[in-house]
């Protein structure tokens, strides 16, 4: 079966229409002169729904364009490295964990040279320091509780 | 003259040493990411965001305004040297400068881009100058229902702007109002879609929405051809255009300030709009339309003006009636919100050094990017040869930080993470952000007003249709969605957006 790029797209957008849907349920729809809560978000993700639903069938003809295959590497690595960062950046600080951020998410490319990721890391650690903490004079410690 | 005292108060604040310090870190910064292959206004401005936080709200929109037009002019650089247009306004820049670049005048498509964009910054302050006054009268009466209806009307004329398929452009602006609903209800103070997460009661950080989005989903895409080839740009001689350039650039810069002024205004209108519109009126009004994919400057004198003009008024809609007309418009929202302040025909009356200094600004930005740019052009060329790995690097730490720093909750770069992800999905999906962003945005307040008109209406919905505006501006909405929605008038504009 293809899976094409309306059938992948239409289910992200039921998937939305669902979770917000039901979840407005649950509010206060109020009344025609006093819109609660709900409403406004009910009628929308009604409207989601359906719409989702439209595209998924757009997709359904054998001409319909595929969806194709993922670059795994580049996907994996982009969304993971913010996620090490914001997991290791109250125990190693700004500066430490921005470098462990461009290193590991350097490496998306798989042109990445070890010397060259290393050299990245360096570099955005020290830009990093210079324009948030020096410039900008935000207050997250700069080096963390490790040392 | 009302508008020149305004003016000349404007300079008084945009004219102090801090501002104009602050307006050419913008407008340089601006230039320096907006030039890197891939990276476009949406994203340059999302990323350098955060920089601006700490800043007094007129400095910090000062700022983000040579931002914007920094990383327009940027672009245009790449379109034209490399032709890789990093964004949509820039692709029309692309065919004939790039032409004009492989033939060794590089130069002079660079100097009569920037020449170009100058005359039309200039025109265009004097513009918003006369134009934003009176039209914030006129906003100053509108009332619940007008709002509902002209903000209904701006999202109907993104969508039908926006290319590829419409079904999934309306798909995209729901789902971008419904995320723009998550935190807690105004009216009742209730967490809505906050699933008992504490962080999202304040809303989804539109930094991490919008970079997420536009930038590191970008990032997956370019890496999907992934060979490390590195570009090769040849060195740029001779900036000075040629007499013969300059007589034949001098009309489209002229009709192209005119058009994309105009078109600037319109919802749904702004940058992108005013270039295609303006190469096609160039080729079609030219004696000679052979010479234009092959290196006529007209090719690039036209369109640069215009998207600067149309960059430039789009800002009318944004600061009168608080209302963006496009995606950038709608991150200036974002970012006059952050600095606390609402946009809508208040701000003119209550903080007019604001609202004049940034008017002002634009035109001093003008200037640093017509003194700037020229003689640094050999430091953007050395920018483009940065390798796209180190590019790739260099996104993904400016993102994390800065929405870690701006939103300093940890929660809202998972979030980032997550929309990173999605947004690349819809980029293989063929959905188009755009409307999704502008969306967000505009998802709370059309939520607002359609409850305050409700209420004002005791309940009936046909207060819509018996306010004479709201309803010639519903009329006119449904007529723009019909028009679109037709075949022929798709046809066009595939071919507009294929050219």
């Amino acid at each position: 079966m293809l899976i094409s790029k309306n059938l992948v797209s239409g289910i992200v957008f039921v998937a939305m229409a669902v979770i917000f849907g039901f979840t407005s349920w649950g509010y206060k729809l109020g009344t025609a002169s006093s819109v609660g809560p709900g409403m406004f978000p009910l009628i929308l993700s009604g409207l989601l729904g359906i719409l989702g639903i439209a595209v998924i069938v757009s997709g359904l003809g054998k001409d319909a364009a595929a969806f194709g295959r993922l670059p795994w590497r580049a996907i994996a690595l982009v969304v993971a490295s913010p996620l090490v960062f914001v997991g290791s950046v109250s125990f190693l600080g700004l500066v430490p964990a921005t470098a462990l951020l461009a290193f590991i998410g350097a490496f998306a490319s798989r042109t990445m040279t070890l010397a060259r990721a290393a050299a990245a890391a360096v570099g955005l650690g020290l830009a990093v320091w210079l324009i948030f903490i020096v410039g900008l004079g935000i207050t997250v410690p700069a080096f963390g509780q490790w040392h | 003259m009302d508008a020149l005292t305004n003016l000349a108060s404007g300079f008084a604040v945009s004219f102090s040493l801090v501002n104009v310090f602050y307006c050419f870190l913008g407008v340089l910064l601006g230039t320096a990411i907006g030039v890197l292959p891939g990276l476009g206004p949406i994203t340059t401005i999302a990323l350098l965001l955060p920089l601006t936080i700490t800043l007094d709200p007129t400095t910090a929109l000062i700022m983000l305004a040579g931002i914007y037009y920094g990383a327009q002019y940027g672009g245009s650089t790449t379109s034209i040297l490399l032709n890789v247009p990093g964004e949509s306004a820039s692709v029309v820049t692309a065919i004939d400068g790039h032409q004009m670049a492989r033939q060794g005048r590089a130069g002079a498509a660079l100097a009569i881009a920037a020449i170009g964009s100058f005359v039309a910054g200039t025109i265009a302050t004097f513009f918003i100058a006369f134009l934003a006054p009176p039209l914030t009268e006129v906003a100053l009466r509108f009332g619940p229902p007008e709002y509902f209806s002209l903000m209904v009307l701006g999202l109907v004329s993104a969508i039908a702007l926006a290319s590829g398929s419409m079904l999934k452009a309306v798909a995209m602006l729901t789902m971008g109002l419904l995320l723009g609903l998550v935190g807690r209800d105004i009216y009742t103070g209730l967490p809505r879609f906050t699933f008992g997460s504490t962080s999202l009661l304040d809303g989804i950080d539109f930094v991490a929405l919008a970079v997420g989005i536009f930038g590191l989903s970008e990032i997956m895409r370019n890496l999907e051809g992934d060979t490390g080839r590195q570009v090769l740009v040849q060195k740029v001689t001779n900036l000075m255009p040629t007499r013969d350039d300059l007589r034949r650039a001098a009309g489209p810069i002229i009709r192209g300030t005119g058009l994309g002024s105009l078109l600037g205004i319109l919802p749904g209108g702004g940058a992108v709009l005013s270039s295609f519109v303006s190469y096609s009126l160039e080729k079609r009004i030219s004696r000679e339309p052979e010479r234009f994919s092959k290196g006529a400057i007209e090719g690039v004198a036209g369109p640069e003006s215009a998207n600067n003009a149309g960059a430039q008024t789009s800002f009318i809609p944004m600061l009168t009636l608080g209302i963006p007309s496009n995606p950038v418009m709608a991150l200036m929202i974002g970012a006059f919100i952050m600095q606390g302040i609402m946009p809508g025909p208040n701000v003119i009356t209550s903080k007019p050094d604001l609202f004049w200094g940034l008017i002002t600004s634009m035109w001093i930005g003008n200037v640093m990017l017509l003194v700037l740019n020229l003689p640094l052009v050999g430091i953007w060329v050395r920018l483009l040869t940065i390798p796209y790995n180190v590019i790739v690097a260099i996104v993904l730490v400016f993102s994390t930080v800065g929405v870690y720093c701006t939103a300093q909750d940890p929660f809202q770069v998972v979030l980032l993470a997550g929309f990173a992800l999605l947004g690349y999905i819809f980029l293989r999906s063929d959905c188009e952000p755009a409307p999704l962003l502008l969306g967000f945005i505009l998802g709370p307040l059309l939520e607002e007003h359609f409850r305050r008109s409700m209420i004002v209406s005791r309940g009936d919905p046909m207060i819509f249709i018996t306010h004479p505006l709201s309803a010639a501006t519903l009329t006119l909405a449904l007529i723009v969605l019909v028009v679109a929605a037709l075949p022929k008038a798709r046809a066009k504009r595939d071919e507009v957006f294929v050219e």
